[in-house]
């Protein structure tokens, strides 16, 4: 039924987006700029594309870091503009989707103000994850970092996530006997790594629960993109964590690495005890190995026991063959209409020619020469080109 | 006007307690199916064509703030949905002149009682005939015309493609005219 009642609400701002699709660069235009020889060459192609306003008025020498803070800022306008013209089950959804953002940009925060380091201050925070208030937490003076958490973060958008971390270590922190202060300072040492992903993890769920509430389309597309982010986090945590013999520890397993990784995807709740049992690559090969696509993945991926492919250029990170395996799904969820699946997959592709630019822009800028592997990694990463390449 | 079915008198139709539906349908009177059937016609063709209008016209108005070049082509889709509507007011229209007064002797003679239930079921008939078809037609002209803005924003190139598609579409909601026509045909209330 939404084909009769989709567009009353959101026809206008799935129109938008799917305006928004058609400005995507192209893969001639890529290839422009791995031809380019230095970076206003870079600059020159991407003024060609729909950047122009966003790069025209920037002075001439143009470092990566400003080309990306402007396509950045580019898309945090264009999300701002749909926001603007949303319903408000359209707007909660956005809303939540930029929560990520915000969770990265507070955590970067958090880190410049427990190192007191000045430098960090210059990366500019994600506009994408913009919140009235955002300045008011570098001004915080105290020492107790638990202050900070309990009263200026409260009153951000993403306060509840730190909320319900805070609460989930005293739950776990009584089942083990530990004292309040105990509890508060394990909080206050917590690694700005692991605080990010536990906060993202949790971020991710309410996402999901959020998507169920969704009309049934939506709620298709929606919650297949959300189990593959998850599943692709499982898989990440436990791959990053197989070289690390804290995690990998027997005991640890359950406790540590089980608790990051996502409560939701298609390797949730029965493959659970399988990766349990995962201690080395060929093991985490076995425990995916009934889903085709996250086998995919975990062939073509160097081991992490073996040094040499690790650094052998010509072997893909995860993180590449994630992206790739991504692409797919995400140009894909242009396919149906009156969904509101269009709207995630737009950021995430934006995203990733966001990171396509800026790969090609850096190795142009350090001049690599043409014949390196590394100057190809973007042609499978090219938003809707992947797919009329596939057969 | 009716008679009660245990006694077959019309005496007792107030106190009849054994009422069965074909009782209460053939005690309406004409007058109401027909002009029933006439506000049917009308206002399920104008709920097709507002229901594709909407449809068709926010995904234009989205898609033309970033590929401004579609606006004109695409008001073909809008204009065949306003055709729906016309075609529901031409029907009301032909409906109306079928519709007349019985005058007061009529009522006492069996064949002009017959002759007007006859004219007013085939309007009423026509009336839905007209008003369902038109609004299936209204609504698939505005799905089709929504995505057909959205792909032409796109690739230009679609759009004579799906164009056909909607004139596919718009040729069911002819079909109920015509076939309203015909249900209609010469019947008229007699005068």
């Amino acid at each position: 039924m939404e084909l009769l009642t989709f567009n009353i609400d959101d026809g206008f701002p799935e129109a938008l987006i799917r305006g928004l699709r058609g400005s995507f660069i192209r893969k001639d235009e890529y290839d422009a700029i791995k031809d380019c020889s230095n970076l206003s060459d870079v600059r020159m192609v991407l003024e060609e594309t729909d950047y122009l306003p966003f790069l025209q008025s920037e002075p001439t020498p143009t470092p990566t870091a400003v080309i990306r803070n402007k396509m950045k800022e580019k898309l945090a306008r264009e999300f701002e503009f749909i926001k603007s013209n949303a319903t408000p089950e359209l707007y909660n959804f956005l809303e939540k989707v930029s929560h990520r953002f915000m969770i990265d940009n507070v955590v970067n925060m958090i880190e410049v103000i427990k190192n007191k380091d000045v430098k960090r201050l210059k990366i500019a925070p994600d506009p994408l994850g913009y919140f009235r208030g955002m300045e008011d937490i570098l001004r915080f003076d105290g020492e107790d970092v638990a202050e900070l958490y309990q009263i200026v973060l409260i009153d951000t958008p993403v306060g509840d996530y730190f909320n319900r971390l805070l609460e989930d270590l005293i739950n776990a922190g009584a089942m083990q006997n530990r004292s309040i202060d105990d509890v508060q300072r394990q909080f206050a040492e917590i690694t700005p790594e692991i605080l990010r992903i536990s906060l993202r993890k949790m971020w991710l769920e309410d996402l999901h629960d959020l998507c169920k509430n969704l009309s049934s389309t939506s709620k298709e597309v929606l919650l297949d993109l959300v189990k593959f982010e998850a599943d692709c986090m499982t898989i990440q945590i436990i791959y990053n964590s197989l070289n690390n013999p804290d995690l990998n520890k027997q005991s640890e397993r359950e406790s540590g690495r089980r608790s990051l990784c996502p409560n939701i995807g298609y390797l949730y709740p029965d493959y659970e005890i399988q990766l349990n049992k995962v201690y080395d690559l060929q093991t985490l090969r076995q425990a995916v190995d009934s889903f085709p696509l996250y086998k995919d993945m975990l062939a073509r991926v160097a081991d992490p026991s073996n040094e040499n492919e690790m650094k052998s250029p010509d072997m893909k990170t995860l993180d590449d063959i994630m992206y790739e395996k991504g692409i797919v799904k995400y140009s894909m969820a242009f396919d149906q209409q009156f969904h509101y699946g269009a709207f995630y997959a737009y950021l995430k592709l934006k995203e990733q020619e966001i990171r396509n630019v800026i790969w090609l822009s850096e190795m142009v800028n350090i001049q690599k020469p043409k014949q390196e592997p590394a100057w190809r990694k973007y042609e499978n990463l090219i938003p809707f080109y992947c797919l009329k390449s596939s057969a | 006007m009716s008679t009660c079915s245990s006694c077959q008198n019309e005496a007792c139709w107030n106190d009849c307690t054994s009422t069965t539906w074909a009782e209460i349908l053939s005690a309406l009177s004409p007058y109401s199916w027909a002009y029933i059937g006439l506000g049917l016609a009308l206002g399920l063709s104008i709920i097709g064509a507002a229901w594709g209008i909407f449809l068709t016209g926010s995904s234009l108005v989205g898609a033309a703030v970033k590929a401004p070049r579609i606006k004109s082509k695409n008001l073909i889709s809008v204009i065949f949905c306003e055709a729906v509507a016309i075609y529901g007011v031409i029907i009301a229209i032909i409906l109306e002149g079928k519709i007349s007064e019985l005058k007061d002797g009529d009522w006492s003679s069996a064949d002009k009682i017959n002759e007007a239930l006859y004219a007013a079921f085939s309007v009423f008939g026509a009336g839905l005939s007209v008003g369902f078809s038109n609004l299936a037609c209204g609504i698939a002209v505005g799905i089709t015309g929504s995505g057909c803005a959205l792909s032409d924003a796109m690739l230009p190139e679609t759009f004579v493609k799906i164009l056909i598609i909607e004139i596919f579409g718009s040729a069911i909601g002819l079909f109920g005219v015509i076939v309203g026509i015909i249900q209609v045909g010469n019947n008229s209330f007699p005068s």
